[in-house]
């Protein structure tokens, strides 16, 4: 059931906010937990038993740390001086086995269910090219299960932060599961972590007649973002993508700044309704975009597009790779031999590596995506390495940095770079990228702003006037958010009428501009083939 | 903490870490200054850095940083 | 406590007003957006397969179903001149299951059919999902959900006129079907045979077609599931399904693909794109074949002497010379 769909928003989310709101307190989260298995359910069927068996292992394994460090301290108690480092470095290896292999698992199962066709295809080259025969057939319809590559993370993340003490394993497997499950960011997120969420589906929350409205806003919003401007940036992007060849300078240029606002909307938008529904049952999510294209620095745009994917890679991968021993030693080993400077970003420089491949890997079985994740690694080592230099050449040049002319370079600069990024990730192969991207440069046509071949691209005047209305709308938005404007608290404050008037509005211009039904093609959220 | 004020002045010159507050949330120190901090700090003080540890509350000034390494420093 | 009363009172009056006022919009817009003609300049989806619009109410007794495989695959104008049975395609291209719903409700505002026949090849597709459905029950009491593109060309002085079926064209003349003569054969194995993985069909197909099985017996007609020749879509796994389905709900089941050399039907020559979709060769043997079924099994009337279905013949005229002139 997509997020955007009558189904789910008149069908499931109407009676599941209602049973919600009826039930008594104490039972509220288990209508969350009935409902959220059935949206599973209904979404990918049998394949909930991957999801039971990561939610299982994660119980136990946490708890099972929590009874070793309990125990351990009692033993602890009762030992001499000299002992206790010891029996400390015992207990941290037994600890560290326990989850080592529940982690692995996990990763393993997801590994396999999403990633098989492509290692094992890799595996088989690696084979041939030393003369051995292949041995992974390649299956043509490999079985996800709904969300896999987000529950994942998120039950990795539990039982870590159980591992290294941040609190205490949960013994009631319902709100363990509830965490993992919760229907509205089973699909795409955002990336919960337990101490912040897991409480707040448990509780249990009466009706609020202002949040309700809030989330219902939010919904629209979110709705309007994916529905009018996501859903009809797709049909142009599609089509010159689909024969690239045909196409170049500046239409090329139009449709990859078009995707880049695609990908936004669908995504940002999926999240808002996502965000919404929460809101409904008194549930705040994990914000997962903030402005992103006021970013300086493709650092920067990282944290404030997909963040918790962004802080999920921070705390599970980069810090604790970069203060692990191997990469202390190495950094030590580093300041001996090397310059200070060179030695403080060897170990960066592995960290981020993992980091990037990371990201990049998660986002799709693919070369495609491995190259998009080491494509913001080049970019974030090349610009440490060069600090130095241009430190020297602003010094130089009396440039100041902090100026708003220098501001605004880096505000362009990021924008671009990234788009390239986008049409990395969007190009159907990295032939097409490189030819798409060669050809933005190779036919330099402004006359196709004004000889009407614009409008040849699957979307006439009119589309394009609703795409334009939207993004200036998106802009304005945007920027009142800049200025600290809470913009619904804001409307709460208003006349009634005003407020209503509005909110329906909204509706129908998603109803009527959205781009589906006769005339348009359903589609697919982006980032919901996770 | 003269000394940790030198390590840090190396890492982030131009900051005057004795007045300066809310290092992380003012973009003072980003994650990659954070562990290069830290696997410093670790090398000089010979402490224990846990992930646990590596909590904006803990970087918030020079004065923070100074009473993490002493409580580390006593474990 | 009153005042809390009363702010409780107000909020269910705003929640019912709008609910209402929404219920209103909705038909409203509905209404303002529902082609008054079955013609593409009026609005009119897929004209082609909503030609039936056109023709003297209540005069069509047979009506196909289904996806391009149908219209391919069906002949209304070899139907007319071999038995005087009349007939529609009603089909769309990649439609779903309960799209198809949604076109037997039309055809029922129009017609009184003997016969209805679903073409199966749909059924199977992934597109029928629980959520389409509930998009598409809703696009039938909501037509706004799905005309409201005509936001772009909507003439408002013609929202309010009365329906008017005038569309004329050729396609419609012929009965939807889509002509074709050029042949590429298909040479591949036969999926009948290919031991391929146990299929189900989905529960959205499952329901359309229960629904369009209660609509038929309330309307008097005959529900049958057929399947057209479809080299590379339709498998054993497939037939199974649909025969199991079938004598669970009593329904008469006709797979055509398993009796292709009765109908003198081959895949080197009755085939417009390698197994995909049949070409007016295949059509014209299916369409028979089907014929003699309907014949057998339901007692139609042969209109062929009776003088107000004489522009079926004028109709027949058409359809000939169009094969004549693509097959030169």
């Amino acid at each position: 059931m997509a997020y955007n769909s009558l189904a789910y928003l008149v069908v499931f989310l109407v009676p599941v906010f209602f049973l919600y709101t009826i039930v008594p307190k104490r039972y509220k989260w288990i209508v969350l937990l009935a409902a959220s298995y059935g949206f599973y359910l209904m979404g990918s069927g049998f394949l909930v038993i991957f999801l039971l068996i990561t939610t299982v292992s994660i119980y136990f394994c946490a708890l099972s740390l929590d009874k070793v460090a309990k125990n351990a301290a009692a033993v602890r108690k009762t030992l001499p001086k000299e002992e206790k480092k010891a029996f400390r470095q015992k207990i941290d290896k037994k600890k560290r086995r326990i989850v080592l292999l529940t982690v692995l698992v996990n990763i393993l199962i997801l590994l396999v269910l999403k990633y098989y066709n492509f290692l094992g295809g890799a595996m088989d080259v690696l084979l041939a090219s030393i003369g051995l025969p292949k041995i992974f057939p390649t299956i043509s319809r490999q079985i996800q299960p709904l969300g896999i590559s987000f529950y994942t993370l998120q039950a990795i993340s539990y039982v870590l932060d159980v591992y290294h003490g941040k609190y205490t394993a949960d013994r009631n497997f319902g709100k363990v599961a509830l965490y993992l499950v919760f229907f509205p960011q089973i699909v795409e997120g955002p990336i919960g972590r337990f101490d912040l969420l897991a409480d707040q589906l448990y509780e249990g929350h009466a009706f609020d007649w202002q949040r309700t409205i809030s989330g219902i806003q939010l919904i629209l919003w979110g709705l309007f973002q994916k529905v009018v401007i996501a859903d009809r940036a797709d049909i142009l992007v599609g089509k010159v993508c689909g024969s690239f060849a045909n196409y170049s300078g500046i239409t090329v240029i139009l449709t990859m700044l078009i995707y880049t606002l695609q990908i936004y909307t669908d995504f940002a938008g999926s999240i808002d309704i996502v965000a919404g529904s929460a809101q409904l049952f008194g549930v705040s999510l994990s914000k997962n975009f903030d402005r992103p294209f006021s970013s300086h620095t493709v650092n920067e745009f990282w944290r404030r597009w997909h963040i918790t994917l962004g802080t999920w890679l921070r705390d599970y991968v980069f810090y604790p790779v970069s203060i692990s021993k191997p990469i202390f030693s190495l950094g030590k080993f580093a300041r001996k031999h090397f310059s200070t400077f060179l030695a403080g970003l060897v170990p960066a420089f592995i960290s981020l590596f993992c980091v990037w491949f990371t990201n990049g890997f998660w986002h799709g079985a693919g070369v495609k995506y491995i190259l998009y994740g080491m494509y913001y690694y080049v970019i974030t080592i090349l610009g440490l390495l060069f600090e130095p230099l241009f430190r020297r050449f602003f010094e130089a040049t009396k440039i100041d940095r902090k100026g708003k002319g220098f501001q605004v370079f880096q505000v362009v600069r990021t924008f671009f770079l990234v788009n390239v990024g986008m049409l990395l990730f969007r190009a159907n192969t990295i032939g097409s990228f490189g030819a798409m991207f060669v050809s933005m440069f190779s036919g330099f046509n402004p006359s196709v702003l004004t000889d009407g071949s614009l409008l040849s691209l699957g979307l006439d005047n009119k589309d394009l006037v609703v795409l334009a209305v939207g993004t200036l709308l998106l802009w304005i938005v945007g920027r009142l958010h800049t200025k600290g404007h809470h913009l619904r608290d804001e409307l709460a404050q208003k006349n009634s009428f005003l407020r209503w008037g509005l909110s329906m509005a909204m509706l129908f211009v998603i109803i009527i501009f959205g781009a589906y039904g006769y005339g348009y093609v359903a589609i697919n959220p982006i980032y919901g083939n996770f | 903490m003269d000394e940790l004020l030198q390590i840090l002045n190396t890492l982030k010159p131009g900051v005057d870490f004795t007045k300066e507050t809310d290092l992380v949330k003012r973009g003072i120190l980003d994650s990659l200054t954070i562990i290069t901090l830290v696997n410093e700090l670790k090398d000089e003080f010979d402490i224990e850095i846990t992930l646990l540890d590596i909590v904006p509350k803990n970087f918030f000034s020079a004065q923070t940083i100074y009473d993490m390494v002493k409580r580390l420093q006593d474990e | 406590m009153q005042i809390k009363n009363k702010t409780i009172l107000k909020r269910c009056c705003c929640v019912i007003l709008t609910l209402g006022i929404l219920f209103g919009a909705l038909k409203g817009l509905s209404f303002l957006v529902t082609p008054r003609d079955d013609t593409t300049k009026a609005g009119m989806y897929y004209p082609d397969g909503r030609g039936f619009y056109s023709y003297p109410q209540n005069s069509i007794d047979v009506f196909v179903i289904g996806n391009s495989d149908s219209y391919c695959g069906f002949s209304p104008m070899e139907l007319w001149h071999n038995y005087g049975f009349t007939s529609y395609n009603s089909g769309e291209p990649e439609q779903r299951a309960t799209q198809g719903l949604n076109m037997l409700k039309e055809i029922l505002t129009r017609h009184k059919p003997k016969v209805v026949l679903l073409d199966l090849d749909e059924i199977f597709e992934g597109k029928n999902t629980i959520g389409n459905t509930f998009s598409d029950i809703f696009s039938y009491e909501f037509p706004i959900f799905n005309y409201h593109n005509r936001w772009k060309t909507l003439d408002l002085s013609s929202a309010f006129q009365e329906t008017n079926y005038t569309n004329q064209k050729s396609s419609i003349k012929i009965g939807g079907q889509h002509l074709n003569s050029k042949i590429k054969a298909y040479t591949g194995q036969n999926n009948m045979k290919k031991n391929s993985s146990f299929v189900s069909i989905p529960w959205a197909s499952k329901y359309a077609m229960d629904q369009m099985q209660k609509l038929c017996q309330e309307n008097g007609a005959a529900f049958v599931l057929i399947d057209v020749p479809a080299a590379i879509t339709w498998t054993g796994a497939r037939h199974d399904a649909a025969k199991a389905y079938a004598e669970s709900k009593g329904i008469p089941f006709l797979d055509l693909n398993t009796d292709l050399d009765s109908m003198g039907f081959s895949w080197e020559t009755d085939t417009m794109d390698a197994g995909y979709h049949i070409n007016v060769v295949g059509a014209a043997k299916v369409t028979n074949y089907l014929g003699e079924y309907l014949k057998q099994n339901y007692s139609l009337a042969d209109h062929r002497s009776d003088s107000d279905y004489s522009f079926w013949n004028d109709n027949y005229q058409i359809y000939e010379q169009a094969v004549q002139k693509s097959s030169s």
